[in-house]
């Protein structure tokens, strides 16, 4: 069966399946079925024939062709694959015109044909070059910021600037094509022409200079990824050493760990209980209670419990909010006790809250020995934030 | 030195102090509990907050993009050892689902889980990983995700889809590992 060639059908064509163009362009692939359920009135099988949507029997489902994916990333600056060699073929094919366009001149023919192509081949050589810019370019940021596999990152890194430096190369051939030819097409005299011969004198520092942030930008992604390559690799030797039990041996990490400045562990704050340990302060407690004038009875061995063991009493909860004391305690300038009065803290629970607070914040705290201060005819030791 | 208490403005002082109890890093990036906003008080404070600080114990640290507090009385080495120990496996698995796996990366955990689906080299490593128990891949990346997100080092920014970014603090794991010497 013979295609028609007709523009306006395939136009036409197109139209009716802008939707379903649109629709394949976002999802790669649909399911061939739903889509011609969804687009009744589209000519599917017209834009199969006309390759411009293929169809794949084996998942049956429906695709745009490579031609009609690369026009549209093209258009829309999406297009990831460089075209370099193409602008060297038309360098080579302008040499070819340039040398049948002297031929016609010798013999007297006509040559607006050969001055025609010449300006068309010319002219497609910026936008070709601006392309292939684009594409390594954006091809380089996006293997380096978001290949996830190092090995495929560091082939695409290379083959950017590989890439980059052909391109600076032919870009260079260019400009010798031009300079060599200079008398020629002053000769030619087409405005055209040398509107084009222009463009192409005034881009080539422009793009000399954009050559070269782009190869400083590869070479740094390179560099980079190449540290960020000894770190996995470093993190796979480390593993290797952990489940090996050589670890320790094999590295410095336990020193590291020594030298390291490491985030404190969390501090949780204590709730008063029964069986608190006091030890640490059992001199400072008697020397407060020996100046408060409370006899200490000693509690004699055979001495019947006076209280019945077996019943339970509930714990009280956090008396008071320990982390906000400190806090208000450390904003000010007085020593602990007299801080703890000015609370109003119960006069009961005054004792065992001083010798909280320096339990869980101990380190906080400075307690001379022989430090005690006078408040109301009783003596308290002085603890000052350190 | 003399402090102006002021000048430290106040009422950052116990949020700071919140922070230390916490045992939390103070992220440039993070969009929780105000830290980005206590991150640029403590930038802007930095001295008298650090020499506020330093008597009580503890030494303000900073690092690119994040702060913490480190305690200048005896640590606990081994406890400190056994924790950045544990995150080798951690840090490594994550490198090798994704090298670009540090500070300020996004992710979204379903994703991660298609990855670890398809990637037989992350499949073996699960083997190796004797710390997280798990019965199936999701929960295995649920379980990584959630001890990074206890220890401050990722942040949930979309609960119902599932989407973190890496917090500045991540630093602080990588910058250890890379300075370990290993003897051959």
């Amino acid at each position: 069966m013979t295609i028609t060639t007709n523009v306006t059908d395939i136009i036409a064509i197109q139209n009716s399946c802008k939707d379903i163009i649109q629709e394949l362009y976002t999802y790669e692939s649909r399911p061939n079925n739903i889509i011609r359920l969804n687009y009744k009135n589209s000519k599917i099988d017209e834009a199969i024939r006309f390759d411009i949507i293929e169809y794949d029997n084996y998942d049956d489902e429906l695709l745009l062709s490579s031609d009609t994916e690369d026009y549209y990333k093209t258009r829309l600056g999406q297009q990831d694959e460089t075209n370099i060699s193409f602008i060297g073929d038309k360098l080579e094919k302008l040499k070819t015109l340039l040398q049948t366009y002297n031929i016609r001149i010798k013999n007297n023919e006509n040559s607006d044909k050969n001055i025609k192509q010449i300006y068309k081949l010319l002219n497609q050589i910026p936008s070709l070059l601006r392309y292939n810019i684009q594409v390594i370019s954006s091809n380089s940021v996006f293997a380096f910021k978001n290949e996830p596999n190092f090995d495929i990152k560091m082939i695409k890194l290379n083959v950017c600037q590989d890439e980059i430096t052909q391109l600076s190369d032919t870009s260079s051939k260019i400009d010798f094509f031009i300079k060599e030819q200079k008398l020629f097409f002053k000769s030619i005299d087409n405005n055209k022409i040398n509107s084009v011969i222009l463009k192409l004198q005034r881009n080539s520092l422009i793009l000399e200079s954009a050559f070269r942030k782009i190869h400083e930008d590869i070479k740094n992604f390179i560099n980079q990824s190449i540290k960020d390559g000894e770190f996995i690799k470093k993190l796979k030797k480390l593993q290797e050493l952990k489940s090996d039990g050589n670890l320790y041996i094999n590295t410095n990490i336990e020193e590291l760990v020594k030298i390291k400045p490491h985030i404190g562990q969390t501090i949780k704050e204590k709730k008063i209980l029964r069986d608190d340990r006091v030890f640490d302060f059992i001199d400072d407690i008697q020397t407060i209670i020996k100046f408060r004038k409370i006899k200490i009875i000693d509690i004699k061995k055979d001495k019947s419990i006076d209280y019945d063991i077996n019943k339970k009493e509930p714990l009280k909860k956090v008396l008071y909010n320990y982390p906000k004391l400190n806090c208000d305690f450390l904003l000010q300038d007085k020593d602990l006790i007299t801080f703890l009065k000015l609370q109003n803290i119960e006069k009961a629970r005054l004792l065992g809250t001083f010798v909280r607070m320096i339990k869980n914040f101990s380190s906080k705290y400075n307690m001379e020995n022989d430090s005690f201060i006078q408040i109301e005819n009783r003596i308290y030791k002085k603890v000052l934030a350190k | 030195m003399l402090i102006n208490v002021n000048e430290l403005v106040p009422q950052y002082i116990s949020k700071i102090y919140d922070a230390i109890l916490k045992s939390n890093f103070i992220n440039e990036n993070s969009n929780k509990n105000g830290y980005a906003e206590l991150y640029r008080v403590i930038s802007e404070n930095e001295v008298e907050i650090r020499a506020y600080f330093k008597p009580l114990g503890y030494t303000l640290i900073k690092r690119v993009g994040y702060f913490y507090f480190a305690r200048d009385d005896a640590p606990d080495n081994q406890s400190n050892l056994e924790t950045i120990v544990d995150y080798i496996d951690i840090v490594n698995f994550l490198k090798i689902m994704d090298s670009n796996f540090t500070v300020d990366y996004p992710f979204v955990l379903s994703s991660m889980e298609n990855q670890l689906n398809n990637n037989i080299e992350l499949q073996e490593q699960i083997s190796k990983m004797r710390g997280i128990n798990a019965t199936n891949n999701r929960e295995f990346i649920q379980k990584i995700i959630d001890k990074l997100k206890k220890s401050g080092f990722v942040e949930e920014r979309n609960a119902l889809n599932g989407e973190f970014i890496v917090l500045k603090s991540y630093d602080y794991l990588e910058t250890f590992f890379k300075e370990v010497d290993i003897y051959e």
